[in-house]
């Protein structure tokens, strides 16, 4: 798995770190302005991605798993180049596309406008998405309300519609980052389906979820991410066993 | 790694939970592209034909994102687009009762028709001072969409001066008919419209990618410029003509017509109610034009990585 040979692989996270140089709003104390070294310290550093290292290769579906904070949506902006790295490097054989259309979409504009706009964003064309529109609004499940302006959705018609548009034309690298968990069971199934589709298709996909059993149906390798480190990478039954085993043990005092 | 530990490992408090060994680091070679010829680095600055390729790429989000943004104003009210346009006729209104009426330009600057004046110089100017405006909040109002979609952020001003300048060809059209009402009559040279658009879009677009950048490191510049504008506007000889008979000092009257604002103002005049062509102006009004595109283009790709810090 982490060798030259083997298929060449999609993406190549190599010795990532991630330092976020944050403001610290701690209010100062009046003894130290006198008593301290004189150089007040108005910025903290957190390092939120330490040190991590994987190859992913094509027909992927690799979980993420970890604790809030652990990094894992750092990590996955690492590598759609949305964050800049402290060290290391990633290379991808495309950019990686973040499931995040939403922030492309218009509050007051119809569905079916807000595809164009979305997809667009994306880096699809019009002539694309006019082809695609129909089965963007089948899968999102939208045929009765596409024309009505998206302000009107609920959190899940929205999820919906958005995950329509990212997965409209198969992109080979998907990054889907907490979306499952907000669709109903039936929409769960169908993206799940559709994830699947993508791997028998070559493409790569990461998968953050809090929901355990979904990366383990979904996933054919998982990540575990703890204070930045990669601390396993292998088998999704094994990995998020001892992921959850290790939270249990974590949550009993003593 | 000199920084402190911002937050207490869970490991030493918790003496059972035993995390597994690291997992071995797979095998990198020190140029993986050379292993895997497929392979391009994600993030950091990309070369500028790279940037310039997926810009062109991104070109259909460009004109989406101005048409959804003008259908979205249009939808919720009566008049839509007429309302961006009331104000500035609204201006001219008050500008002709002050400076015509009551202090006499017309006659002291020796204009001949002092509201079509107003008129090409209040609307020209507008479409500056909207461009810049907008183009100072694109950024921050772009914020989740940058965060989350990576594109060459050029596209987003770009996108903006697109929607300007089709709220501006509106405005274009409406002060032709007005100017036909204060007895002015078409000229051939209304044609130069596009020309002239061109050059004030390429200005507007170079100006509006530096207020872009500048405001994302000092937000406190949204709260200067319209002052900033005021002042410009007031320089920039949209009341009155910067001519020997009402501005005597010499070296004063140069400034003013170096101003670009001046010369792109001129240049509209010219066109619109003169019906002439001054070959210095184009000159003039170009060359600024180019200088402040390369300029705003340079200093707001300088910036491409850090726009979507969280």
């Amino acid at each position: 798995m982490s060798d030259v040979s083997g298929a060449h692989p999609t993406v190549v996270v190599d010795r990532v770190d991630v330092t976020y140089r944050v403001h610290d709003d701690s209010i100062p104390k009046l003894r130290k302005l006198f008593v301290g070294d004189g150089q007040q310290r108005r910025y903290r550093e957190v390092e939120a991605v330490r040190h991590v290292s994987f190859l992913a290769r094509p027909g992927e579906a690799i979980g993420i798993v970890g604790h809030n904070g652990s990094g894992k949506t750092t990590l996955l902006r690492a590598m759609t180049g949305l964050v800049s790295l402290t060290g290391g490097r990633v290379l991808a054989t495309s950019v990686p596309v973040m499931l995040h259309v939403t922030a492309a979409l218009e509050r007051d504009l119809s569905g079916r406008r807000n595809i164009y706009l979305g997809g667009t964003a994306l880096g699809l064309s019009r002539a694309e998405l006019a082809d695609r529109e129909e089965s963007i609004v089948r899968f999102a499940g939208l045929e009765d309300s596409i024309d009505l302006p998206i302000r009107t959705y609920s959190t899940g018609m929205r999820t919906r519609l958005q995950f329509a548009i990212a997965t409209a034309r198969t992109p080979e690298i998907l990054v889907v980052d907490e979306a499952l968990a907000v669709g109903d069971a039936d929409f769960r199934a169908r993206s799940e389906e559709r994830i699947r589709k993508m791997i028998d298709g070559a493409a790569t996909v990461f998968l953050v979820s809090h929901s355990l059993p979904s990366i383990v149906r979904v996933c054919s390798r998982v990540l575990w991410l703890n204070h930045g480190r990669l601390i396993a990478d292998g088998d999704p039954a094994e990995v998020v066993d001892a992921y959850e085993s290790y939270t249990k043990a974590a949550r009993k005092p003593g | 790694m000199t920084a402190p530990e911002p937050t207490a490992p869970t490991v030493a408090k918790q003496g059972r939970a035993q995390l597994p060994d690291p997992p071995t680091p797979p095998l990198i070679p020190a140029d993986p592209v050379a292993t895997w010829p497929r392979l391009q680095p994600i993030g950091g600055r990309r070369p500028l034909a790279d940037y310039l390729r997926e810009l062109w790429q991104r070109r259909e989000f460009a004109i989406t994102v101005p048409l959804s943004e003008l259908r979205a104003q249009n939808q919720d009210t009566l008049l839509g687009q007429v309302w961006h346009l009331l104000n500035p006729l609204f201006l001219v209104l008050v500008y002709y009762l002050v400076f015509g009426v009551v202090l006499g330009i017309e006659e002291r600057g020796g204009v001949d028709n002092y509201i079509a004046f107003l008129l090409v110089g209040v609307i020209t100017f507008d479409y500056t001072r909207t461009s810049l405006t907008s183009g100072s909040r694109i950024i921050v109002k772009n914020r989740k969409l940058v965060q989350s979609i990576n594109f060459p952020r050029a596209i987003l001003p770009v996108a903006s001066i697109i929607e300007e300048t089709l709220s501006h060809g509106f405005a274009v059209i409406v002060m032709w008919l007005l100017l036909l009402l204060t007895g002015e009559y078409p000229h051939a040279t209304w044609l130069l419209v596009i020309p002239i658009v061109a050059v004030h879009a390429t200005f507007n677009l170079g100006l509006s990618m530096i207020t872009a950048r500048a405001t994302f490191h000092f937000r406190d510049i949204q709260q200067a410029l319209p002052y900033l504008l005021r002042i410009w506007f007031y320089t920039s000889g949209v009341l009155f003509p910067v001519s020997e008979d009402l501005i005597g000092n010499p070296q004063v009257r140069l400034l003013l017509k170096l101003n670009p604002m001046n010369a792109i103002i001129q240049l509209a005049r010219d066109a619109y109610i003169d019906g002439t062509v001054d070959l210095a102006t184009w000159g003039l009004a170009s060359a600024w034009a180019l200088l402040l595109f390369v300029v705003g283009f340079v200093y707001f790709r300088r910036g491409e990585t850090e726009y979507s810090r969280v």
